[in-house]
């Protein structure tokens, strides 16, 4: 077993870190014609925990306003006025066989050939391609590797898996390293020759892409159209001032938890299926880290959308019983019902962390925070109970159950895809109209009958 | 590579409920995104390939564009700048689902992390790049602006970078952003900025078949004939006698083509090209885990591993059967602490110990299994591996929804063995064994190795290890075999082998899946003059396919 220091990046992170400015400050190519108007403001956050949950116990009794919150979400209790609980959706768009892989497919909402694919943006790109900036997606957990379907949660086309960041210091850096705060002091003019420099350069190899891609077989025009997009990146990450994006309006203090992320401990390295002591707790403490760095971006306006998986689909750490990855997969298809409640628990304190996190910055009317799982229990896509909390200023109803009845098998598909079932695309639907995105539908619109207006009345 | 063979799939059902889902990779997927529909895969693909007529004439390939590798942009930035090879790292590539190698054209795009790195490797190496420029080009030091100064700076950096003479087109905008850049900066700045379009231009990053890319019928360029000989053999842009020649013409001799190739067979890049191969190729136990390993012996099974495949191709000549079957190996003599009395052959090699091991298939870098692998776990590795490496025939991945307990592999216990305990559960679970026996006999056939690969005759219980089965539905290298070296015979021996190698080979080398119809001429083609085709020719041939000049434009 070895320890790394938990700053001490592989060099696929690295490299992502160097990226990382352009992961979150991309100027997006607005090619949605859903973005006629903006929410002033507001924010999305994602919060993603993989394998579902027991539901007789991550539910609520009651219906509407008069409800009580579960064991599994006994956590939330201070919160339970800025949540719904929403059950009874279904995603009509899983693969034939529903699973973990579907994890590509509940922010998307499209099918495909490729259960490792998705076919559409997810909704944070929606999002963010809607307000021009792009998502943030961060993972905390130093060690993970990308480039994996149990990852591929966020999605910035079809395609095209979104990349996490895990290194803090990165996530920092991408929200405030390229930003001029306000009231800082005059930009420096060497600093702001570079950019200009950097503009001439970029604007020249766009220049030579378009002539090159003119020449290209008409299969191969979508490599040039990626690095056309690429490049973009590139640009806003060294061209650009960053600033605000038209949220913000809180308490704007970064600096304190920057100062965290050097004082974070050890990060073990996980070699097997067991975990060392304080596999858990590190999972904790970066991961509350990076809510708290998203709940500063949030108030400081340098970002509005983000997500953050916890842990990959199919595997994960059973944090309440500080075993290791694939230990929660294994027990949510056991009979170890204690230990996958336990896990249940564990997350809804991470999650009412999130909500006083947000809090604390003044921005949790304003954030729309979601909780979500690629399965609803076992290998069903369907019946599921999320959770909805925030977003008050946006327009959400929260304080309330919402049950949308569900009959039938849930991990069939053709259930599913039966019309008397709400979809999980218009959860997306209420979400990105929340945002300032019109559309009525989301994904693949013949699965959209429109927003949720028990969570969002008109 | 993955070919889902359709003996398999007859009786193997990817989805334990009753709904087959295709495998992944295979030709029954439906195209993703941007992909053309291809030519099914055959469902025996040895037999579509024995079958194929190589003397009619062919379907012209499409023109393409492949990214540079990590390695090939490196080189070619050094080379064109002037400049040591880059130290920073580029993101890795992905592994292909479809050949298993990180060089698929589709798949290699430059995504924002690649775009990002590649901005970035460009700032840090341009101090160095001006450098080295001013002193080649003194004059832009005072006249960058000055088209009778730039525009020899840059056909010189550009074409090397662009491996071809730049148009005047391109070499008057490049000016003429010197031109600008000069009248705001400084002049080494000023030409640091045009070094770094240059490396950001899609010429230098995109190797392309495209001719002068008309509707219709292409010729390649000779530049681009020389790319590919080159890029295809050593990973590195055209040397001065492959830019000298194509200054001349097309390369439409053959025996022109191989000289240059045989050429720069003879470099470094090409043994590192060959080495990436190989590790790629070969699924090597994970060494780091090996907890009660002296770290010496571990270097030692890596360094076997390499060393055995590096002797045979550059110093032995060699072809596939022999690296599956060489009753020797090279490695250090501390070896012999798993494989028992090594002797030295005179010949540099050591003898490994008779009728128990021949080829890497028996060694312990291939055989090594950490020790908190399942018993189960390592069989199905070690005959999958064989299955789908060596045989180029893969059965379906589990199905999604199967949630396997590694009790269902072992239904009598730990204290069976791993033939009674998968002759158990292929009785119980009928629609598992179906497809399971196309894999895990072959594992059972390994059990001579213990998880480091040391030699055995018995479990530690005393029961006595049955390798004996017999390889069903593997072409002609099916038959009885008593042990894991007899199936390196077996295979070794066999044109399925020896075909299956050379798409293998083919597959990392065009960074693309071949198609067994389709592409069975690629795959024959070492086999073509010769049996048992010296591994060294893979590249030779394949570089000179690529070369061949006409392509077809849409």
């Amino acid at each position: 077993m070895t320890n790394e220091r938990h700053h001490v990046y592989s060099r696929r992170n690295l490299l992502r870190g160097l990226g990382a400015g352009a992961v979150l400050l991309s100027p997006f190519i607005k090619h949605r014609s859903s973005m006629a108007q903006q929410a002033a403001a507001g924010n999305v956050l994602i919060f993603f925990t993989p394998n579902g949950h027991i539901k007789d116990e991550f539910e609520a009794d009651g219906s509407g306003a008069s409800f009580t919150l579960k064991k599994s979400l006994a956590p939330l209790e201070a919160y339970k006025s800025e949540l719904a609980v929403i059950r009874g959706l279904a995603l009509k768009t899983p693969t034939e066989i529903n699973s973990h892989d579907d994890i590509c497919r509940i922010l998307t909402c499209w099918e495909g050939p490729d259960k490792a694919l998705a076919y559409g943006p997810s909704i944070d790109h929606v999002i963010g391609n809607a307000i021009g900036k792009r998502p943030l997606y961060v993972n905390p957990e130093p060690n993970r590797a990308e480039g994996h379907w149990r990852n591929a949660l966020s999605w910035r086309a079809s395609g095209e898996a979104e990349p996490f960041l895990t290194d803090p210091t990165a996530v920092f850096s991408s929200l405030f390293a390229g930003g001029v705060m306000p009231g800082t002091s005059a930009p420096d003019p060497v600093v702001e020759r570079a950019r200009a420099r950097n503009k001439s350069l970029l604007d020249f190899v766009k220049d030579d892409i378009q002539t090159f891609r003119g020449r290209i077989n008409s299969e191969d025009k979508a490599h040039l159209d990626l690095y056309l997009d690429s490049l973009r990146d590139v640009e806003q990450r060294v061209t650009m001032s960053g600033g605000a994006v038209g949220g913000g309006g809180g308490i704007c203090l970064p600096d304190p938890v920057k100062q965290r992320i050097a004082e974070l401990p050890l990060t073990p390295e996980q070699n097997d299926d067991n975990s060392p002591a304080g596999l858990a707790e590190n999972l904790r403490l970066n991961g509350e880290l990076m809510i708290d760095l998203i709940s500063a971006g949030f108030a400081c306006g340098t970002q509005r959308v983000a997500s953050i998986l916890w842990q990959g689909a199919s595997e994960g750490l059973d944090p309440a019983n500080n075993k290791g990855s694939p230990n929660h997969h294994s027990v949510s298809h056991s009979t170890d019902f204690d230990s996958w409640k336990a896990i249940d628990v564990w997350y809804a304190q991470r999650f009412a962390y999130t909500l006083e996190s947000l809090k604390k910055v003044g921005m949790l009317d304003k954030t729309i925070v979601v909780w979500v799982t690629e399965i609803a229990q076992g290998h069903e896509t369907g019946d599921f109970v999320y959770i909805v909390a925030g977003g008050q200023s946006l327009g959400i109803k929260t304080g309330q159950r919402i049950l949308y009845p569900f009959s039938g098998n849930p991990g069939d598909k053709n259930v599913l895809k039966d019309p008397k079932h709400r979809s999980l695309a218009d959860l997306w639907v209420t979400v990105q109209q929340a945002m300032g995105v019109p559309d009525e539908t989301f994904g693949d619109p013949k699965w959209s009958t429109g927003p949720l207006r028990e969570l969002r009345p008109a | 590579m993955v070919v889902a063979a359709t003996w398999l799939l007859a009786a193997c059902q990817a989805d334990i409920s009753g709904t087959a889902e295709p495998p992944e990779g295979s030709s029954s997927d439906p195209p993703g995104p941007g992909e053309q529909t291809e030519t099914p895969e055959p469902g025996d693909w040895f037999g579509a390939v024995q079958q194929a007529d190589c003397k009619a004439p062919r379907q012209l390939a499409r023109t393409r564009i492949r990214r540079l590798s990590s390695v090939q942009w490196k080189n070619t930035v050094a080379q064109g700048l002037g400049v040591p090879t880059p130290a920073q790292d580029l993101p890795q590539d992905a592994i292909s689902s479809a050949t298993g190698f990180n060089t698929d054209a589709n798949l290699n795009k430059v995504n924002v992390l690649l775009a990002n790195a590649y901005f970035d490797v460009g700032d840090a190496l341009a101090p160095s790049a001006v450098t080295a420029a001013l002193q080649a080009f003194p004059c832009l030091g005072a006249s960058a602006a000055d088209a009778a100064c730039s525009v020899p700076f840059i056909k010189a950096v550009g074409g090397r970078l662009f491996r071809r003479p730049l148009t005047d087109a391109e070499s008057t905008r490049y000016a003429a952003l010197l031109t600008a850049q000069a009248a705001l900066d400084p002049a080494a700045t000023a030409v640091g900025t045009v070094i770094r379009a240059l490396l950001l231009s899609p010429n230098t990053i995109y190797l392309t078949e495209l001719g002068d890319s008309r509707a219709g019928e292409v010729t390649l360029t000779p530049y681009e004939q020389a790319a590919l000989i080159s890029y295809n053999v050593a990973d590195a842009p055209p040397d001065q006698a492959l830019w000298q020649a194509a200054e001349k013409g097309p390369l439409n001799e053959a025996s022109e083509r191989q000289a240059h190739a045989q050429r720069l067979l003879q470099t470094a890049g090409a043994r590192a090209k060959y080495a990436d191969f190989w590790q790629q190729y070969l699924p090597l136990g994970d060494l780091r885990k090996a907890t009660d390993l002296d770290p010496a012996l571990s270097v030692a099974i890596a360094d076997e591993t390499q060393q055995h495949f590096d002797k045979i191709v550059w110093e032995k000549n060699g072809g596939f059967a022999d690296l599956l079957t060489a009753p020797y190996t090279y490695g250090q003599q501390s070896l012999s602490a798993i494989y028992g009395n090594l002797t030295p052959n005179g010949s540099g090699a050591l003898s490994l110990p008779a009728g128990q091991r021949s080829g890497f298939l028996t060694q312990s870098g291939f055989l090594f299994a950490d020790a908190d692998s399942s018993v189960p776990h390592k069989v199905i590795h070690r005959g999958l591996t064989v299955r789908r490496r060596l045989l180029c025939q893969s059965p379906p991945p589990p199905p999604a929804n199967l949630m396997p307990q590694v009790a269902d592999l072992d239904p009598l216990g730990a204290d069976a063995t791993p033939l009674e305990s998968y002759t158990a559960f292929a009785a119980q679970k009928p629609q598992c064994a179906a497809c399971h026996s196309a894999f895990q006999p072959i594992g059972l056939a390994f059990e001579q190795f213990d998880n480091l690969g040391r030699y055995r005759t018995t479990y530690e219980d005393g029961k006595p290890i049955n390798t004996a089965g017999v390889l069903e539905n593997a072409g002609d290298a099916s038959g009885p075999y008593a042990n894991a070296v007899e199936i390196g015979q077996h295979i070794g021996s066999s044109k399925i082998g020896e075909y299956c190698f050379s798409r293998q080979y083919a597959e990392f080398a065009l960074g693309r899946h071949l198609n067994a119809s389709t592409d069975a001429c690629v795959i024959r083609a070492p086999s073509d003059t010769q049996a048992n085709p010296p591994i060294q020719k893979l590249a030779l041939v394949l570089s000179d396919l690529q070369a061949r000049t006409h392509r077809a434009h849409n």
